[in-house]
């Protein structure tokens, strides 16, 4: 019998038995994420991803996917795009030196007056047992003074401010800590929502950023998933800024799924690990266009 | 009494009534009977939106550059018999039962397009 027609008949018998072996894969692969530590869930992503993405290193996906193929960078650049990263760091400055009803600043609030801080957020507080992101930290710092908290919504400050303490770490390579077990329970809880399959699209986090990185998808580059936590906040035509929250909601859309709040608990975990994950890269706030 | 000019207003207003109607029904009929467009379908965003991710090299006009799927091309040459169709369609319904790690829409199972819209966008990659 002609191997192909072997090949045609038992076709049924072999997609299921790939399936199988493919479910198979996947379920250990979870179980061994489960089992492995943050730092090398790190690495295998990182190895991961440099299997599809061959010859570079996550210091070249920093940039996002134009870095990653000549097929993107043929894509141009919106002219509306054009930066005036200056402008939105001078913004979120003003808000950062002015003056608290006690005669404090925000820089009050964090050691060495706020450089070089913002490399190691998120962070886990025990106290809370919460992931407390760059945006809650400042507002924690304004409710400490009695300063009226800036809302998550209100996006015109949290960006430019988030930008501007951003930039203080710029240079600084991310060091995002999971130092316990209840700091573990919420890397964990990050990982399984950037892994799992939302909405009526069905796409998860990592089915663009790590399973297609590199790819185009409707005109737009796919980034690394590594790489992209040390460039956020992110400049939009018109000048607006993106926070990394306001990208996942974004992406949750495009899904068919209904987003999380900004700032919820679920968010806060997936920006937990999605900063882990880019952990030991330079800091570069407001460096992506695209 | 009635005079001639209300009796031809109400002549009138019938005829357009009735016109208004028979146009109605005339489109709703044709709009049911209708095969659904599978190059728009293939298109839309909020339906296929099948060009985010594959390239069509055959439809010059749609001038995707996705990567992400394999082009489509040289379909009903590649797939030519009813049973390939029939494969192709349960692809597009549930591409997950053939590739696990697939990341294309399950479109018939989330109900993103119906059985119909399903065969019309089979029968539209059948001409590339």
């Amino acid at each position: 019998m002609p191997s192909s027609l072997i090949l045609k008949r038992y076709r049924n018998v072999v997609v299921v038995l790939a399936s199988a072996l493919c479910a198979g894969m996947l379920t250990s692969t979870a179980n061994a994420e489960s089992t492995a530590t943050p730092e090398q869930q790190r690495l295998a992503l990182i190895q991961a991803l440099q299997k599809r993405l061959p010859d570079t290193k996550p210091n070249d996906w920093v940039l996002g996917a134009e870095n990653l193929s000549t097929a993107v960078q043929a894509i141009p650049l919106n002219a509306d795009n054009a930066t005036n990263n200056a402008d939105i760091v001078a913004i979120g400055k003003k808000v950062w030196d002015r003056k608290f009803k006690n005669g404090k600043s925000l820089a009050n609030c964090f050691p060495n007056a706020g450089k070089r801080v913002a490399a190691t957020y998120p962070q886990f507080d025990p106290k809370t047992k919460q992931v407390v992101t760059v945006d809650m930290a400042l507002n924690r710092c304004l409710a400490l003074h009695g300063e009226a908290e800036i809302t998550v919504t209100n996006t015109a400050v949290t960006g430019p401010l988030s930008a501007y303490f951003k930039s203080l770490s710029d240079g600084q390579r991310l060091n995002v800590r999971v130092g316990s077990v209840q700091a573990r329970e919420k890397f964990d809880s990050g990982r399984a929502l950037f892994q799992r399959r939302i909405g009526q699209q069905d796409y998860a986090c990592a089915s663009c950023h790590v399973q297609n990185a590199g790819k185009i998808f409707d005109r737009q580059g796919l980034s690394a998933v590594v790489g992209q936590a040390v460039t956020w906040p992110r400049l939009q035509p018109g000048g607006r800024v993106l926070e990394l929250q306001m990208q996942f909601q974004r992406c949750m859309l495009r899904s068919g799924a209904e987003p999380f709040a900004l700032g919820s608990e679920e968010l806060n975990n997936l920006e937990y690990y999605h900063a882990f994950v880019s952990n030991g890269l330079a800091m570069r706030a407001l460096a992506v266009q695209r | 009494m009635v005079n001639t000019q209300q009796v031809w207003r109400a002549c009138t207003s019938c005829v357009i009534f009735g016109c208004i109607a028979i146009f109605t029904l005339v489109t709703d009929a044709s709009a049911q009977s209708a095969p659904p467009d599978g190059r728009a379908l293939f298109i839309a965003e909020r339906k296929g939106n099948c060009a985010a991710c594959h390239k069509t090299p055959t439809d010059a006009l749609l001038k995707s550059v996705s990567t992400i799927g394999p082009p489509l091309e040289m379909i009903k040459q590649k797939y030519p018999t009813s049973a390939d169709r029939a494969r192709m369609r349960d692809a597009i319904r549930d591409s997950s039962k053939i590739v696990p790690v697939t990341v294309m829409p399950p479109y018939g199972k989330h109900h993103i397009l119906s059985e119909a819209e399903i065969d019309a966008i089979v029968t539209y990659l059948e001409t590339l």
